[in-house]
């Protein structure tokens, strides 16, 4: 089931500006507020790592843990995924203490090309495996992601929210949420069987999901799911 | 160089979950996210409302298409077709319910009996309830028992009547199955539970 969906990244669920409640025309605001990394000295921290150094690690293992973890989650599933994430982060901190990266601005670039060998390796590894099973095996092995009851419920409750809201929208409306979130078509494609311009575009949806905003805030106060379409609707 | 530090855009990220971003774009979130935290968060908000909304629109899909079924079928009830149909069926069905109600029984069929069995008999239609005078002639008034018998002696039909005037008249229901029948006259006496065999008549239901 789509809703039920395992949180990618389970450490930090209500930080940042995701699952805030804000209102219309905060994005820009929210966007300058969010925590980043732009204030990390990269040159310092990859000789920290190189030398060693404790704090050099933690601050490296902090900043990209999470990313990472995701990453991998979005592409691997979340089977066996802390071993991943501890493999991926083995990988990179041997790479610097090798001295492969010379140049510490491109650290961000450099994990991200070093998690998607890993991912590669994986996938490449899950094909090799699979095939060499085919033979001792009849069956395949699907991980259980059944959520338990109440997860269940919650996401029983949240898709009629997202019915009545859904209804509660112009037929226009609704059919350009559909197109883009149901049939995953492009925006050109939309544009040119709606006979819209892109802008037109980008405002009909922002204020579709935005009225959606409204209405799930209205009927699930307490939950966060609606909020981001709040803030979308500045644009 | 990318400048990796901008946020992303919710446009960005809608087009990142949907695998719609193009190779630039990918890399600049792809390496965005793996550094911040509140992105990711933000991604996963934004992933769980797709989700639900998939769900959502694919539950309304198949509702609408469902009432568009049924109502297909309501309207085709009301097509010229169907109509005649329905109407030939019903009127079949009121045929069959009604109709044999309505329509009068046969008359008994009058059937005068006067010779033994072996002798002569007397043809009857089948399937006519039958209105049977006896001869009883040289045989005391008074009540008898009426037995209606098949070839094999199987017994079809018993009644009650009374010999009056050396005649014996009863009524009995119809026969359906043509072949030869008998008709037996009874008179009950003490001692024999069967009573007394006064005649036997022979009947040839055609």
């Amino acid at each position: 089931m789509l809703v039920t969906q395992t949180k990618l990244s389970p450490a930090a669920a209500d930080e940042g500006g995701g699952t805030a409640q804000t209102s219309p025309g905060q994005e820009a605001q929210a966007k300058a507020t969010r925590p980043g990394f732009s204030t990390v000295e990269w040159g310092a921290l990859v000789a920290q790592v190189k030398a060693g150094e404790d704090a050099g690690m933690e601050h490296l293992y902090k900043l990209f843990s999470r990313g990472i973890r995701y990453y991998l989650c979005r592409q691997l599933g979340p089977q066996e995924l802390e071993d991943k994430v501890h493999d991926t982060f083995l990988i990179v901190v041997n790479a610097i203490q090798r001295g492969d990266l010379r140049e510490p601005e491109r650290l961000m670039g450099f994990v991200r090309t070093v998690v998607r060998r890993q991912v590669a390796a994986y996938i490449e590894n899950a094909v090799h495996t699979r095939r060499e099973q085919t033979d001792l095996e009849s069956g395949v092995t699907v991980v259980d992601r059944k959520q338990n009851p109440e997860q269940e419920a919650m996401a029983r409750q949240k898709t009629e929210v997202m019915k009545n809201a859904l209804s509660a929208l112009s037929q226009r409306d609704r059919d350009i949420l559909v197109r883009f979130y149901l049939k995953e078509q492009s925006q050109e494609q939309i544009c040119r069987e709606m006979a819209l311009t892109e802008t037109q575009f980008r405002l009909l949806k922002s204020r579709a999901k935005a009225k959606f905003g409204e209405i799930g805030k209205k009927k699930l106060a307490s939950n966060g799911l609606f909020s981001v379409f709040v803030r979308a609707h500045a644009g | 160089m990318h400048d990796f530090v901008e946020h992303p855009t919710e446009d960005v990220m809608e087009r990142f979950l949907l695998h719609q971003s193009g190779d630039e774009e990918l890399e600049a979130i792809e390496t965005h996210i793996l550094a911040c935290e509140s992105c990711v968060s933000r991604l996963e908000a934004l992933q769980e409302f797709i989700d639900t909304a998939k769900v959502a629109m694919r539950e309304m899909h198949l509702e609408a298409t469902e009432k568009a079924v049924q109502k297909q079928k309501r309207q085709s009830w009301f097509s010229v077709k169907s109509l005649s149909l329905a109407g030939a069926a019903a009127a079949i069905a009121l045929a069959i319910a009604v109709v044999p109600r309505l329509m009068p029984n046969h008359p008994a069929a009058n059937v005068d009996l006067s010779a033994y069995r072996g002798l002569e008999r007397t043809v009857v239609p089948k399937g006519w309830p039958l209105h049977i005078r006896m001869n009883a002639n040289d045989l005391a008034e008074g009540p008898v028992e009426i037995e209606v018998v098949d070839r094999e002696g199987t017994e079809l039909w018993k009644g009650n009547t009374a010999i009056l005037h050396e005649s014996a008249e009863v009524n009995i229901p119809k026969i359906k199955v043509p072949g030869p029948y008998f008709v037996r006259v009874y008179r009950a006496v003490d001692g024999n539970p069967e009573g007394d065999l006064l005649r036997e008549f022979a009947v040839q239901v055609r």
